[in-house]
């Protein structure tokens, strides 16, 4: 357990590393952050004076090596448009954010797994067609669209809900909606299929043989087998929720972490746009570390060889 | 007579993380350690013996699939490496396998015609005979009517699945075919002609066998030679009738005491029968002097302590046994 | 129908048993009236290949089968019929009255549960053991059935342990219901050939201590042949043949059981050529006019495709399903 874990952890640290660096590279190589904050026609000069003083001028490498070392000392640089620190913005946007993650993830587990444990249980039969045709739906229908779609019919046409904006509970329904059908959906897939695996083995018709009746069976054999994967599913899909539901925050002008990197880009406002991202790896990692941790401790066939040599 | 296959003293190591995972403990898995052998051309030798034997991982030594971690291994007095160059891939018409689970070891997406036409494909690019016709001619050699060539392999059944199998391994002639268990997959009645098969072709196209197999009888019907394997060594080999016959080492016995024999008159207990005690053991704890000693209801302190040699006792018979000389006997008829 | 010993009061009687599956539209029926009874303590052997119905009859005896399936007849296990007993009901049958292990013994048992834990959920299930009482009697049955270091092995996980201790785990799971009929279905075949002889061994000596029937089921008539009192022999979804074990191996009628007992010589008899049964078994569930046996027979005549021969009574014990034979 010991050495997997921290050969995870070895693991994540690279991919934080190249994440960072990927972003830190493309974003100068994209389109120049002074023409971007002081307008195509300012004078030759002040740009050259903006780039300079942002150290834009300088080679690529030598950036990176700076932007590292001040990470190591814990400065993440400013924003470009207001000079407060970057990481202040984006650490003021994640409660907005979680104030969407966290309900939607706790739906998604509510609605979702249930779902795909029912269909699987009376597979075949009408119910799980028609759950699983949900799941299709809210599984392909793009976010932004969902979205779109409540605030015509809930915002615009019976204006019971606001659709936009921060300041109140009932704004935050509409993008917690959103948020849930796609996470449900694809939940309710995964659980089906990890369940129906689960069913087709020879050790649940082992356990009915022993005279359990059937819920027993389902509940004390076969769900706790079919819990890891969906496990996985599930903290994955949390990760993705941390990193800013970015096309639901624009849709519904959200002022969580995903808007504020959306600007950010837009704008080429490098520190904030690199601090936010380093944010959202970092948290999207951290899920994966947990995802495999608990996958270790409960998988007791993963724990008796910690490393595979083959 | 040739030789056409010949091992020497070959070994194949793993090695595997121990089961203490905070400590680097490493432990070593020999799979095969030690083993010596050779076929002549148009031979069959089989290999018999449980899990952890050893006998998968001789296969695939033999064929060049995987690297020897030491010794030997010769085809046709050239050296067989596991090296996927060109030359081992033209070697692979010469020796070929069939496999225990046919329906594994063919393509699902192609026709039963199709998985016999590749090999010529590759291999045969210059003849002048389609290669369809000569795929088709080696399907009806193995007894697979005309209707079957179109059919994927979820719709044929277990023997003819095999069949395919083995046309598609003999399309080329190799002169070598290594046989992994290749009828435990199937149903009684069906071993008998796939047998039966395997042993015609062998004498039409003077093919030379590695036979792999944990039951007994059907090496001692198809074998000329038998070799047992215990935890990666040979501890017994010779003709297959002298050895299953006459049998020396005290594992051999078990083995075929084992063979359960419609109508035989004996109830369970008071068989005779020889029941080892404990089970076939993991070949990363291989025991110290004779590696049966732990097993074997004769065993003597020098077992435990020294590992025995390997000593000539007939013609071509074999035994690495301290004790052969007290114990070899016949078995009972 | 078989000898007086259990006519009166056979622990299971099987009458006209068929067992059809839904499949896509329409329904195939995969087994066509097995009739068999088993007295308290006898030790029977079903022997056949794949598709014979020799696995299928007991897990439509014991509601093992799912939704799909349509088992009619009747199934009387202590005078009282099985069939048509829900699932709650039956469930108190399976483990306690009839219990039943598997083929593969590593994949029947739970591989995220401990195998003490396993075999003390059949203990409450059953005996209403639990806690330490359980923790003992667990331990006493891991030693019945042979597991060496019995207070160890009880915290492994099935991975950790070969197939032959998985499938004493499974003995020991059986026996913690006490049943008075357990049904081996393959016990053997996954094993290695030395486990093989060990648990033959066990199976035979647990039957005899504890008086409880024993059915076995196999492709392997060796097997079979060692630890059955009599022999049923099934093809295609019907019993063939029917005999003590004696007298199936000396004196078999059915051309398809002298072939399966012609099929593998022993060793110390050598064959030029092995004699095979040509053709190959039919579909399952496929409609097959007259003897189900009879493309493959080298002994068949005209009248064999005329009706599906029924099981009759040649001699004391021994019944045979053979249009031919039975003609004379």
């Amino acid at each position: 357990m010991g050495r997997y874990m921290l050969s995870r952890s070895l693991r994540a640290l690279l991919t934080i590393f190249l994440v960072v660096g990927f972003a830190f590279t493309i974003l100068r190589l994209s389109g120049d952050p002074a023409m971007m904050i002081l307008s195509a026609d300012a004078p030759p000069e002040a740009i050259a004076a903006f780039r300079k003083s942002w150290g834009l001028d300088a080679p690529l490498w030598q950036q990176f090596w700076g932007y590292l070392l001040n990470i190591v000392q814990g400065n993440f640089g400013v924003s470009m448009r207001d000079a407060s620190p970057a990481m202040g913005l984006v650490l003021e946007a994640i409660p907005a954010t979680l104030a969407l993650a966290l309900p939607a993830f706790a739906m998604n587990l509510l609605i979702g797994i249930p779902a795909g444990i029912f269909a699987a249980l009376h597979r075949n039969s009408w119910c799980d067609r028609l759950v699983m045709s949900f799941s299709v739906a809210g599984h392909t229908l793009p976010s932004f669209v969902l979205g779109l779609l409540l605030v015509l019919i809930f915002a615009v046409s019976l204006g019971w809900l606001p659709s936009g904006g921060f300041s109140g509970f009932e704004h935050s329904i509409l993008p917690i909606l959103t948020l849930t059908v796609g996470g449900a959906a694809v939940l309710a897939r995964y659980t089906r299929s990890s369940m129906l695996e689960v069913l087709g083995q020879p050790y649940i018709r082992a356990a009915s043989a022993k005279g359990l009746r059937w819920s027993q069976v389902v509940i004390r054999h076969a769900l706790p087998n079919a819990a890891l994967p969906i496990i996985t599913i599930a903290g994955l899909m949390f990760g993705g929720l941390i990193a800013g539901a970015v096309v639901v925050e624009s849709v519904f002008s959200w002022p969580g972490v995903g808007r504020l990197t959306v600007s950010a880009v837009g704008n080429r406002d490098l520190a904030v746009v690199q601090a936010a991202l380093l944010l959202i790896t970092v948290s999207m990692v951290a899920t994966n570390l947990v995802v495999d941790a608990i996958y270790c401790l409960f998988d007791p066939r993963l724990r008796a060889s910690s490393t595979s040599h083959h | 007579m040739t030789v056409l296959l010949n091992v020497e003293d070959v070994h194949r190591h793993y090695s595997v993380e121990g089961k203490n995972e905070w400590l680097a403990g490493k432990s070593v898995l020999r799979a095969v350690n030690g083993v010596t052998l050779s076929v002549q051309r148009g031979k069959t030798l089989g290999l018999v013996g449980e899990s952890g034997c050893g006998k998968s991982t001789m296969a695939k030594l033999v064929l060049g699939l995987i690297p020897a971690t030491a010794g030997t291994v010769e085809f046709d007095g050239k050296p067989v490496t596991a090296k996927r160059n060109q030359a081992w891939r033209a070697a692979r018409r010469h020796m070929q396998m069939v496999y225990q689970d046919p329906l594994g070891a063919l393509d699902r997406r192609l026709t039963a015609l199709e998985q016999v036409t590749e090999p010529l494909e590759i291999h045969d690019k210059q003849s002048e005979i389609h290669p369809t016709l000569t795929a088709q001619n080696m399907m009806r050699a193995v007894g697979l009517t005309d209707n079957l060539f179109q059919r994927y392999p979820h719709e044929l059944s277990g023997g003819q699945r095999q069949r395919v199998v083995l046309a598609r391994a003999l399309v080329l002639k190799p002169s070598l075919l290594v046989c992994d268990e290749p009828i435990s997959a199937l149903d009684v009645s069906v071993q008998a002609q796939v047998i039966n098969l395997l042993d015609d072709l062998r004498q039409q196209m003077n093919l030379t066998m590695l036979f792999i197999s944990h039951d007994l009888r059907v090496v001692r019907h198809i074998c000329d030679e038998v070799a047992v394997m215990y935890l990666g060594r040979i501890i017994e080999q010779g003709s297959a009738k002298e050895v299953l016959t006459h049998p020396a080492h005290p594992y051999t016995q078990a083995l075929i005491s084992a063979i359960s024999t419609p109508g035989a008159k004996h109830a369970l207990a008071n068989s005779g029968r020889i029941v080892l005690k404990g089970e076939p053991p993991n070949p990363v704890n291989i025991p110290t002097g004779c590696s049966f000693h732990p097993r074997c209801s004769l065993a003597t302190a020098h077992c435990k302590t020294s590992a025995p040699v390997t000593t000539r006792i007939g013609e071509s018979h074999t035994v690495s046994c301290h004790l052969h000389t007290n114990i070899r006997h016949g078995t009972s008829d | 129908m078989t000898s007086t010993a259990f006519a009166s009061n056979p622990l299971l009687n099987i009458s006209e048993l068929r067992i059809a599956f839904d499949q896509r539209g329409h329904t195939s029926e995969v087994l066509h009236g097995v009739d068999l009874n088993i007295a308290a303590g006898e030790s029977i052997g079903l022997v056949g290949e794949s598709g014979c119905g020799k696995s299928i009859t007991w897990l439509g005896v014991l509601g093992l089968l799912g939704k799909h399936t349509h088992v009619t007849g009747s199934v009387k296990f202590q005078g009282r019929e099985l069939l048509g007993l829900s699932d709650t009901e039956l469930s108190q049958i399976r483990g306690r009255k009839i219990a039943m292990i598997f083929q593969d013994p590593s994949s029947s048992l739970n591989p995220a549960q401990r195998i003490g834990a396993q075999i003390a959920e059949s203990l409450s299930l059953h005996r209403g053991l639990r806690g330490a009482q359980a923790n003992a009697e667990v331990l006493a049955l891991l030693d019945h059935v042979e597991i060496p270091d019995a207070k160890r092995r009880m915290n492994a996980y099935p991975h950790e342990l070969s197939g032959g201790m998985n499938q004493r785990v499974m003995i020991a799971m059986a026996l913690a219901g006490q049943p008075d009929l357990l049904i081996a279905d393959e016990p053997t075949t996954a094993l290695d050939a030395t486990v093989q002889a060990q648990i033959l061994l066990l199976l035979d000596t647990i039957r005899r201590e504890t008086g409880m029937a024993l059915v076995t089921i196999s492709h392997d008539l060796g097997v079979i042949s060692e630890i059955s009192d009599r022999v049923l022999v099934m093809y295609a979804g019907a019993i063939v043949e029917s005999a003590p074990s004696q007298t199936l191996f000396t004196e078999a009628q059915h051309p398809y059981s002298l072939g399966l007992l012609a099929a593998m010589p022993a060793l110390n008899v050598e064959v030029h050529r092995l004699t095979t049964i040509r053709g190959s078994i039919p579909q399952v569930g496929q409609l097959i006019q007259g003897c189900s046996f009879e493309a493959r027979c080298d002994f068949a005549q005209e009248n064999c495709r005329d009706r599906s021969p029924a099981l009759k009574t040649i001699a004391v014990g021994h019944q045979l399903a053979c249009t031919r034979k039975l003609a004379a």
